[in-house]
Protein backbone atom coordinates (compact mmCIF):
# COMPACT_ATOMS: atom_id res chain seq x y z
CA UNK A 1 0.00 0.00 0.00
CA UNK A 2 1.31 3.44 -0.86
CA UNK A 3 0.22 6.67 0.71
CA UNK A 4 0.38 10.06 -0.91
CA UNK A 5 1.43 12.79 1.44
CA UNK A 6 1.90 16.43 0.44
CA UNK A 7 2.63 15.51 -3.14
CA UNK A 8 5.36 13.00 -2.25
CA UNK A 9 4.64 9.34 -2.53
CA UNK A 10 5.86 7.64 0.58
CA UNK A 11 6.03 3.90 0.31
CA UNK A 12 5.33 2.17 3.56
CA UNK A 13 5.68 -1.36 2.34
CA UNK A 14 7.91 -3.30 4.73
CA UNK A 15 7.50 -0.55 7.25
CA UNK A 16 5.67 -0.81 10.50
CA UNK A 17 2.94 1.75 10.97
CA UNK A 18 4.15 4.85 12.85
CA UNK A 19 1.81 3.98 15.70
CA UNK A 20 3.78 0.76 16.20
CA UNK A 21 7.03 2.73 16.40
CA UNK A 22 5.49 5.00 19.02
CA UNK A 23 4.43 1.94 21.02
CA UNK A 24 7.93 0.47 20.76
CA UNK A 25 9.47 3.76 21.88
CA UNK A 26 7.06 3.99 24.80
CA UNK A 27 8.31 0.58 25.93
CA UNK A 28 11.92 1.80 25.58
CA UNK A 29 11.43 4.94 27.63
CA UNK A 30 11.69 3.25 31.01
CA UNK A 31 15.12 1.81 30.27
CA UNK A 32 16.49 4.71 28.24
CA UNK A 33 19.78 5.86 29.82
CA UNK A 34 18.96 9.49 29.13
CA UNK A 35 16.00 11.57 28.04
CA UNK A 36 17.98 13.59 25.52
CA UNK A 37 19.33 10.37 24.05
CA UNK A 38 15.83 8.95 23.91
CA UNK A 39 14.55 11.97 21.98
CA UNK A 40 17.30 11.74 19.36
CA UNK A 41 16.83 8.01 19.12
CA UNK A 42 13.11 8.55 18.47
CA UNK A 43 13.74 11.22 15.82
CA UNK A 44 16.46 9.20 14.14
CA UNK A 45 14.41 6.01 14.06
CA UNK A 46 11.54 7.96 12.60
CA UNK A 47 13.80 9.44 9.96
CA UNK A 48 15.48 6.15 9.11
CA UNK A 49 12.44 3.88 9.13
CA UNK A 50 10.31 6.18 6.99
CA UNK A 51 13.03 7.71 4.81
CA UNK A 52 12.35 11.23 6.03
CA UNK A 53 14.38 14.23 5.01
CA UNK A 54 14.10 15.78 8.42
CA UNK A 55 12.34 15.65 11.76
CA UNK A 56 12.05 18.43 14.31
CA UNK A 57 10.52 18.27 17.75
CA UNK A 58 9.45 21.36 19.67
CA UNK A 59 8.61 21.00 23.35
CA UNK A 60 7.13 23.83 25.35
CA UNK A 61 6.34 23.65 29.03
CA UNK A 62 6.77 25.79 32.15
CA UNK A 63 9.53 23.51 33.41
CA UNK A 64 11.55 23.33 30.19
CA UNK A 65 10.67 26.53 28.38
CA UNK A 66 10.80 26.15 24.61
CA UNK A 67 13.15 23.36 23.55
CA UNK A 68 13.72 22.22 20.00
CA UNK A 69 15.47 19.07 18.82
CA UNK A 70 16.46 18.21 15.26
CA UNK A 71 17.12 14.65 14.11
CA UNK A 72 20.80 13.75 14.05
CA UNK A 73 21.60 16.46 16.63
CA UNK A 74 21.96 18.78 13.68
CA UNK A 75 22.00 22.55 14.12
CA UNK A 76 18.85 24.53 13.47
CA UNK A 77 19.43 25.77 9.97
CA UNK A 78 17.23 26.14 6.93
CA UNK A 79 13.96 27.94 6.47
CA UNK A 80 11.71 24.96 7.16
CA UNK A 81 13.52 24.03 10.36
CA UNK A 82 13.92 27.59 11.66
CA UNK A 83 10.26 28.29 11.07
CA UNK A 84 9.21 25.25 13.09
CA UNK A 85 11.70 25.89 15.88
CA UNK A 86 11.03 29.58 16.28
CA UNK A 87 7.44 30.14 15.36
CA UNK A 88 5.37 26.97 15.12
CA UNK A 89 3.38 25.59 18.04
CA UNK A 90 4.99 22.86 20.09
CA UNK A 91 4.80 19.47 18.37
CA UNK A 92 6.57 17.00 16.13
CA UNK A 93 7.23 18.02 12.53
CA UNK A 94 8.51 15.80 9.76
CA UNK A 95 9.47 16.37 6.16
CA UNK A 96 7.46 14.93 4.46
CA UNK A 97 4.51 14.74 6.79
CA UNK A 98 3.79 11.09 7.51
CA UNK A 99 2.23 11.03 10.96
CA UNK A 100 -1.40 11.37 11.83
CA UNK A 101 -1.85 14.31 14.25
CA UNK A 102 -2.65 12.07 17.20
CA UNK A 103 0.40 9.86 16.54
CA UNK A 104 2.65 12.91 16.27
CA UNK A 105 1.14 14.22 19.48
CA UNK A 106 1.77 10.93 21.29
CA UNK A 107 5.38 10.85 20.20
CA UNK A 108 5.91 14.50 21.14
CA UNK A 109 4.36 13.84 24.53
CA UNK A 110 6.60 10.83 25.06
CA UNK A 111 9.67 12.92 24.26
CA UNK A 112 8.52 15.71 26.59
CA UNK A 113 8.26 13.16 29.39
CA UNK A 114 11.76 11.91 28.58
CA UNK A 115 13.18 15.44 28.79
CA UNK A 116 11.35 16.09 32.04
CA UNK A 117 12.81 12.89 33.53
CA UNK A 118 16.28 14.03 32.51
CA UNK A 119 15.81 17.39 34.15
CA UNK A 120 14.51 15.82 37.34
CA UNK A 121 17.50 13.48 37.47
CA UNK A 122 19.84 16.41 36.83
CA UNK A 123 18.25 18.51 39.57
CA UNK A 124 18.56 15.62 42.01
CA UNK A 125 22.30 15.37 41.46
CA UNK A 126 23.26 19.04 41.05
CA UNK A 127 23.31 22.07 43.26
CA UNK A 128 20.62 24.47 42.07
CA UNK A 129 22.57 27.62 42.84
CA UNK A 130 25.93 26.85 41.25
CA UNK A 131 25.05 24.11 38.79
CA UNK A 132 27.90 22.00 40.21
CA UNK A 133 27.36 18.49 41.54
CA UNK A 134 25.73 18.30 44.95
CA UNK A 135 27.14 16.60 48.02
CA UNK A 136 25.42 13.27 47.49
CA UNK A 137 26.51 12.78 43.90
CA UNK A 138 30.01 13.98 44.75
CA UNK A 139 30.26 11.37 47.50
CA UNK A 140 29.23 8.69 44.98
CA UNK A 141 31.79 9.87 42.46
CA UNK A 142 34.53 10.09 45.08
CA UNK A 143 33.81 6.52 46.21
CA UNK A 144 34.01 5.31 42.62
CA UNK A 145 37.17 7.31 41.97
CA UNK A 146 38.73 5.83 45.10
CA UNK A 147 37.86 2.28 43.99
CA UNK A 148 39.45 2.89 40.60
CA UNK A 149 42.47 4.39 42.27
CA UNK A 150 43.01 1.47 44.61
CA UNK A 151 42.30 -1.14 41.97
CA UNK A 152 44.10 0.34 38.96
CA UNK A 153 46.49 2.83 40.55
CA UNK A 154 44.80 5.85 39.00
CA UNK A 155 46.27 8.84 40.87
CA UNK A 156 44.10 11.82 41.66
CA UNK A 157 43.97 14.80 43.99
CA UNK A 158 41.03 15.76 46.13
CA UNK A 159 40.86 19.50 46.74
CA UNK A 160 38.52 21.00 49.32
CA UNK A 161 38.07 24.76 49.30
CA UNK A 162 36.32 26.86 51.86
CA UNK A 163 35.37 30.43 51.08
CA UNK A 164 37.00 32.75 53.63
CA UNK A 165 34.75 35.07 55.64
CA UNK A 166 31.62 34.00 53.76
CA UNK A 167 29.38 34.43 56.80
CA UNK A 168 30.71 37.90 57.37
CA UNK A 169 30.09 38.73 53.73
CA UNK A 170 26.54 37.39 53.94
CA UNK A 171 25.85 39.39 57.08
CA UNK A 172 27.32 42.55 55.63
CA UNK A 173 25.92 42.46 52.10
CA UNK A 174 22.92 40.16 52.43
CA UNK A 175 22.10 36.69 51.14
CA UNK A 176 21.53 37.71 47.50
CA UNK A 177 25.13 38.96 47.39
CA UNK A 178 26.29 35.74 49.06
CA UNK A 179 24.43 33.73 46.43
CA UNK A 180 26.04 35.77 43.70
CA UNK A 181 29.47 34.95 45.12
CA UNK A 182 28.66 31.23 45.15
CA UNK A 183 27.39 31.39 41.56
CA UNK A 184 30.59 33.17 40.53
CA UNK A 185 32.66 30.47 42.21
CA UNK A 186 30.67 27.82 40.34
CA UNK A 187 31.24 29.57 37.00
CA UNK A 188 34.91 30.06 37.82
CA UNK A 189 35.39 26.42 38.72
CA UNK A 190 33.82 25.25 35.49
CA UNK A 191 36.06 27.53 33.46
CA UNK A 192 39.27 26.22 35.05
CA UNK A 193 38.63 22.50 35.07
CA UNK A 194 39.63 20.07 32.37
CA UNK A 195 37.55 17.36 30.76
CA UNK A 196 37.13 14.57 33.31
CA UNK A 197 37.66 16.78 36.38
CA UNK A 198 34.78 16.91 38.83
CA UNK A 199 33.61 19.85 40.94
CA UNK A 200 30.90 20.01 43.56
CA UNK A 201 29.44 22.28 46.18
CA UNK A 202 29.55 20.09 49.25
CA UNK A 203 28.43 22.57 51.89
CA UNK A 204 27.22 26.13 52.28
CA UNK A 205 30.50 27.72 51.24
CA UNK A 206 32.56 24.58 50.73
CA UNK A 207 33.58 23.22 47.35
CA UNK A 208 35.35 20.01 46.40
CA UNK A 209 37.20 19.10 43.24
CA UNK A 210 38.66 15.84 41.96
CA UNK A 211 41.64 16.49 39.73
CA UNK A 212 43.58 14.03 37.64
CA UNK A 213 47.17 13.66 38.91
CA UNK A 214 48.75 14.21 42.30
CA UNK A 215 50.51 17.54 42.23
CA UNK A 216 49.33 19.36 45.38
CA UNK A 217 50.36 22.67 43.83
CA UNK A 218 47.63 22.16 41.24
CA UNK A 219 44.97 22.44 43.94
CA UNK A 220 46.48 25.53 45.51
CA UNK A 221 46.97 27.10 42.07
CA UNK A 222 43.35 26.37 41.25
CA UNK A 223 42.17 28.12 44.41
CA UNK A 224 44.33 31.16 43.71
CA UNK A 225 43.09 31.47 40.14
CA UNK A 226 39.54 30.90 41.28
CA UNK A 227 39.84 33.70 43.85
CA UNK A 228 41.01 36.09 41.17
CA UNK A 229 38.39 34.99 38.63
CA UNK A 230 35.48 35.15 41.07
CA UNK A 231 36.71 38.52 42.36
CA UNK A 232 36.90 39.86 38.82
CA UNK A 233 33.43 38.53 37.96
CA UNK A 234 32.00 40.21 41.01
CA UNK A 235 34.04 43.38 40.76
CA UNK A 236 35.67 43.11 44.18
CA UNK A 237 38.81 41.55 45.60
CA UNK A 238 37.49 39.92 48.75
CA UNK A 239 37.02 36.39 47.46
CA UNK A 240 39.61 34.04 48.92
CA UNK A 241 39.74 30.38 49.86
CA UNK A 242 41.33 28.12 52.41
CA UNK A 243 42.47 24.92 50.72
CA UNK A 244 43.06 21.36 51.82
CA UNK A 245 44.31 18.65 49.47
CA UNK A 246 44.84 14.92 49.68
CA UNK A 247 46.10 12.49 47.09
CA UNK A 248 44.98 9.00 46.20
CA UNK A 249 45.96 6.23 46.38
CA UNK A 250 49.06 7.31 48.37
CA UNK A 251 47.34 8.97 51.33
CA UNK A 252 44.20 6.91 51.78
CA UNK A 253 42.56 3.72 50.66
CA UNK A 254 38.96 4.79 51.07
CA UNK A 255 36.93 7.89 50.33
CA UNK A 256 36.12 8.76 53.95
CA UNK A 257 39.79 8.69 54.94
CA UNK A 258 40.78 10.80 51.94
CA UNK A 259 38.17 13.39 52.89
CA UNK A 260 39.47 13.39 56.45
CA UNK A 261 43.02 14.10 55.29
CA UNK A 262 41.92 16.94 53.02
CA UNK A 263 39.61 18.32 55.72
CA UNK A 264 42.36 18.32 58.33
CA UNK A 265 44.65 20.27 55.99
CA UNK A 266 41.83 22.67 55.19
CA UNK A 267 41.34 23.48 58.86
CA UNK A 268 45.07 23.82 59.39
CA UNK A 269 45.11 26.31 56.55
CA UNK A 270 42.16 28.20 58.01
CA UNK A 271 43.91 28.41 61.37
CA UNK A 272 46.95 30.10 59.90
CA UNK B 1 27.22 14.94 13.92
CA UNK B 2 27.23 11.82 11.85
CA UNK B 3 24.38 9.39 11.62
CA UNK B 4 26.72 6.49 12.35
CA UNK B 5 26.31 4.88 15.75
CA UNK B 6 28.77 6.01 18.39
CA UNK B 7 29.86 4.35 21.60
CA UNK B 8 27.41 4.57 24.52
CA UNK B 9 30.03 6.37 26.62
CA UNK B 10 30.52 9.13 24.08
CA UNK B 11 26.78 9.27 23.48
CA UNK B 12 26.16 9.67 27.22
CA UNK B 13 28.69 12.50 27.45
CA UNK B 14 26.99 14.33 24.60
CA UNK B 15 23.61 13.79 26.25
CA UNK B 16 24.85 15.23 29.56
CA UNK B 17 26.47 18.18 27.84
CA UNK B 18 23.38 18.91 25.79
CA UNK B 19 21.14 18.81 28.83
CA UNK B 20 23.40 21.25 30.68
CA UNK B 21 23.50 23.55 27.66
CA UNK B 22 19.72 23.50 27.47
CA UNK B 23 19.55 24.52 31.12
CA UNK B 24 21.42 27.76 30.37
CA UNK B 25 19.14 30.79 30.26
CA UNK B 26 17.06 31.21 27.10
CA UNK B 27 18.62 28.33 25.19
CA UNK B 28 16.12 26.92 22.68
CA UNK B 29 18.14 24.47 20.65
CA UNK B 30 21.54 22.79 20.51
CA UNK B 31 23.18 21.21 17.49
CA UNK B 32 26.54 19.71 16.64
CA UNK B 33 28.55 19.99 13.46
CA UNK B 34 31.97 18.80 12.48
CA UNK B 35 34.00 15.63 12.67
CA UNK B 36 32.54 12.34 13.77
CA UNK B 37 32.29 12.46 17.53
CA UNK B 38 34.38 9.35 17.98
CA UNK B 39 36.98 10.27 15.38
CA UNK B 40 40.60 10.81 16.48
CA UNK B 41 41.12 14.17 18.11
CA UNK B 42 43.27 16.40 15.91
CA UNK B 43 43.93 20.10 15.84
CA UNK B 44 42.08 20.44 12.53
CA UNK B 45 38.98 18.52 13.57
CA UNK B 46 37.06 21.20 15.38
CA UNK B 47 33.61 20.37 16.64
CA UNK B 48 31.19 23.26 16.35
CA UNK B 49 28.43 23.41 18.91
CA UNK B 50 25.53 25.56 17.80
CA UNK B 51 23.51 27.05 20.60
CA UNK B 52 20.35 28.90 19.73
CA UNK B 53 19.05 31.44 22.22
CA UNK B 54 15.77 33.29 22.30
CA UNK B 55 17.13 36.51 23.74
CA UNK B 56 20.12 38.14 22.00
CA UNK B 57 20.94 39.91 25.26
CA UNK B 58 22.20 36.66 26.79
CA UNK B 59 24.47 35.91 23.82
CA UNK B 60 27.81 36.63 25.50
CA UNK B 61 26.91 35.00 28.82
CA UNK B 62 25.65 31.85 27.16
CA UNK B 63 28.67 31.65 24.88
CA UNK B 64 31.12 31.78 27.79
CA UNK B 65 29.19 29.31 29.91
CA UNK B 66 28.59 26.95 27.01
CA UNK B 67 32.31 26.88 26.23
CA UNK B 68 33.16 26.06 29.85
CA UNK B 69 30.58 23.28 29.94
CA UNK B 70 31.70 21.84 26.62
CA UNK B 71 35.35 21.80 27.70
CA UNK B 72 34.40 19.89 30.81
CA UNK B 73 32.57 17.21 28.88
CA UNK B 74 34.56 16.89 25.67
CA UNK B 75 38.32 16.67 25.48
CA UNK B 76 38.63 17.84 21.88
CA UNK B 77 39.00 21.08 19.93
CA UNK B 78 35.66 22.80 19.83
CA UNK B 79 34.00 26.14 19.43
CA UNK B 80 30.64 27.58 20.29
CA UNK B 81 28.39 29.44 17.91
CA UNK B 82 25.53 31.20 19.63
CA UNK B 83 22.77 32.38 17.35
CA UNK B 84 20.05 34.62 18.65
CA UNK B 85 16.59 34.13 17.28
CA UNK B 86 16.46 36.98 14.80
CA UNK B 87 19.95 36.53 13.45
CA UNK B 88 19.35 33.06 12.09
CA UNK B 89 16.20 34.20 10.36
CA UNK B 90 17.95 37.11 8.66
CA UNK B 91 20.94 35.10 7.60
CA UNK B 92 18.77 32.43 6.10
CA UNK B 93 16.62 34.96 4.30
CA UNK B 94 19.79 36.32 2.73
CA UNK B 95 20.92 32.83 1.78
CA UNK B 96 17.55 31.94 0.31
CA UNK B 97 17.29 34.98 -1.96
CA UNK B 98 20.87 34.43 -3.08
CA UNK B 99 21.65 38.14 -2.92
CA UNK B 100 24.67 37.78 -0.67
CA UNK B 101 26.71 35.12 1.01
CA UNK B 102 25.68 34.13 4.49
CA UNK B 103 27.60 36.05 7.13
CA UNK B 104 27.62 32.88 9.17
CA UNK B 105 29.50 30.91 6.57
CA UNK B 106 33.18 30.50 7.32
CA UNK B 107 36.34 31.77 5.76
CA UNK B 108 38.18 28.77 4.44
CA UNK B 109 41.71 28.11 3.39
CA UNK B 110 41.80 27.38 -0.33
CA UNK B 111 45.53 27.08 -0.84
CA UNK B 112 49.04 28.02 0.28
CA UNK B 113 52.02 28.00 -2.04
CA UNK B 114 55.44 29.44 -2.58
CA UNK B 115 55.86 31.97 -5.40
CA UNK B 116 58.66 34.05 -6.90
CA UNK B 117 61.08 31.12 -6.89
CA UNK B 118 60.44 30.50 -3.23
CA UNK B 119 60.97 34.10 -2.12
CA UNK B 120 57.29 34.71 -1.36
CA UNK B 121 54.27 32.86 -0.08
CA UNK B 122 50.77 33.16 -1.50
CA UNK B 123 47.66 32.43 0.54
CA UNK B 124 44.23 31.99 -1.04
CA UNK B 125 41.15 32.23 1.16
CA UNK B 126 37.52 31.67 0.25
CA UNK B 127 34.28 32.96 1.69
CA UNK B 128 31.17 31.69 -0.03
CA UNK B 129 31.87 32.05 -3.74
CA UNK B 130 34.51 34.71 -3.27
CA UNK B 131 38.27 34.21 -3.35
CA UNK B 132 41.07 36.47 -2.21
CA UNK B 133 44.83 36.11 -2.46
CA UNK B 134 47.39 37.60 -0.10
CA UNK B 135 51.17 37.57 -0.42
CA UNK B 136 53.96 37.71 2.13
CA UNK B 137 57.62 36.91 2.41
CA UNK B 138 58.83 33.36 2.82
CA UNK B 139 61.45 32.13 5.22
CA UNK B 140 59.38 32.50 8.36
CA UNK B 141 55.77 31.63 9.19
CA UNK B 142 55.11 35.34 9.75
CA UNK B 143 55.01 35.86 5.99
CA UNK B 144 52.15 33.40 5.64
CA UNK B 145 50.36 34.98 8.60
CA UNK B 146 50.71 38.44 7.00
CA UNK B 147 49.47 37.05 3.68
CA UNK B 148 46.43 35.66 5.52
CA UNK B 149 45.58 39.05 6.98
CA UNK B 150 45.95 40.63 3.54
CA UNK B 151 43.59 38.06 2.01
CA UNK B 152 41.06 38.62 4.77
CA UNK B 153 41.13 42.35 4.14
CA UNK B 154 40.55 41.71 0.46
CA UNK B 155 37.50 39.66 1.41
CA UNK B 156 36.10 42.74 3.11
CA UNK B 157 37.15 42.38 6.74
CA UNK B 158 38.70 45.33 8.45
CA UNK B 159 41.15 43.33 10.52
CA UNK B 160 42.69 45.48 13.26
CA UNK B 161 45.61 43.17 13.91
CA UNK B 162 49.22 42.91 12.86
CA UNK B 163 51.48 39.93 13.04
CA UNK B 164 53.55 40.37 16.18
CA UNK B 165 55.54 37.18 15.99
CA UNK B 166 55.43 33.57 14.90
CA UNK B 167 57.19 30.60 16.40
CA UNK B 168 57.73 27.09 15.10
CA UNK B 169 57.03 24.46 17.71
CA UNK B 170 57.79 20.76 17.87
CA UNK B 171 54.65 18.85 18.71
CA UNK B 172 55.25 15.12 18.79
CA UNK B 173 56.59 14.05 15.42
CA UNK B 174 55.08 16.92 13.55
CA UNK B 175 55.60 20.66 13.47
CA UNK B 176 53.25 23.35 14.67
CA UNK B 177 53.27 27.11 14.40
CA UNK B 178 52.21 29.65 16.98
CA UNK B 179 51.11 33.02 15.63
CA UNK B 180 50.88 36.06 17.86
CA UNK B 181 48.67 38.89 16.60
CA UNK B 182 48.81 42.39 18.06
CA UNK B 183 45.67 44.49 17.95
CA UNK B 184 43.90 47.45 19.47
CA UNK B 185 41.35 45.18 21.16
CA UNK B 186 44.12 43.08 22.66
CA UNK B 187 46.47 40.41 21.45
CA UNK B 188 45.51 37.00 20.13
CA UNK B 189 47.31 33.72 19.85
CA UNK B 190 46.66 30.83 17.54
CA UNK B 191 48.41 27.47 17.30
CA UNK B 192 47.97 24.96 14.54
CA UNK B 193 49.65 22.13 12.73
CA UNK B 194 49.89 21.83 8.97
CA UNK B 195 51.65 19.96 6.20
CA UNK B 196 54.08 22.86 5.95
CA UNK B 197 55.03 25.66 8.30
CA UNK B 198 53.27 28.13 5.97
CA UNK B 199 50.01 26.16 6.04
CA UNK B 200 50.23 25.85 9.81
CA UNK B 201 50.80 29.60 10.08
CA UNK B 202 47.72 30.37 8.00
CA UNK B 203 45.59 28.03 10.08
CA UNK B 204 46.99 29.45 13.31
CA UNK B 205 46.18 32.98 12.13
CA UNK B 206 42.60 32.00 11.28
CA UNK B 207 42.31 30.19 14.58
CA UNK B 208 43.46 33.29 16.45
CA UNK B 209 40.82 35.31 14.64
CA UNK B 210 38.03 32.76 14.62
CA UNK B 211 35.82 34.09 17.36
CA UNK B 212 36.57 37.62 16.34
CA UNK B 213 35.36 36.84 12.82
CA UNK B 214 32.17 35.29 14.20
CA UNK B 215 31.21 38.40 16.09
CA UNK B 216 28.38 40.06 14.08
CA UNK B 217 29.43 43.70 14.56
CA UNK B 218 32.85 42.90 13.15
CA UNK B 219 31.65 41.40 9.93
CA UNK B 220 32.35 43.41 6.83
CA UNK B 221 29.55 45.77 5.93
CA UNK B 222 29.23 44.23 2.48
CA UNK B 223 28.40 40.85 3.99
CA UNK B 224 25.89 41.98 6.57
CA UNK B 225 22.23 41.33 5.83
CA UNK B 226 20.61 44.54 4.69
CA UNK B 227 17.80 45.95 6.78
CA UNK B 228 15.07 48.29 5.55
CA UNK B 229 15.72 51.94 6.39
CA UNK B 230 13.54 53.68 8.96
Amino acid sequence: MNREVLGDVVSDTAQRPPEALVAALAADLARAPSGVGFIYDALDRLRTEYGLNDAVLVIQSPSTGRQAFRAGRRPVRGGWVSERVLRSPAGLYTDPVILQPDTAESLAHLCAVALRLDLLAHDATHDALTGLLNRRSFDDLLTRAMSRSVRYGWAFTLVIMDLNRFKELNDRLGHPAGDEVLRAVGRGLRSFLRAGDVAARIGGDEFAVILDGTDPEVGRGLAARLSTAAGTMLGWAEVAFAVGTATAPDEASDAARLLEVADRRLYEAKGR
Amino acid sequence: MPDDPVSPTIQAEFDRLELELRKLPDVIAVGFEGPAVDSPVTDDAILTIHVMVGDPEVHATVEAQALDLARLHLARPLRILVAPDGEIGEAEAAERDGSQPSPLSRVRLVGVGLVEAGRGVEVTLGHGERRAVGRGGSGSPSGAAEATLTALRQLGWSVPFDVGASVRLAVGTTGAVLVYLRGEDGDRLGVSVGETAETAAVKATLQALNRWLDDPPRRPVALRPTTPAG
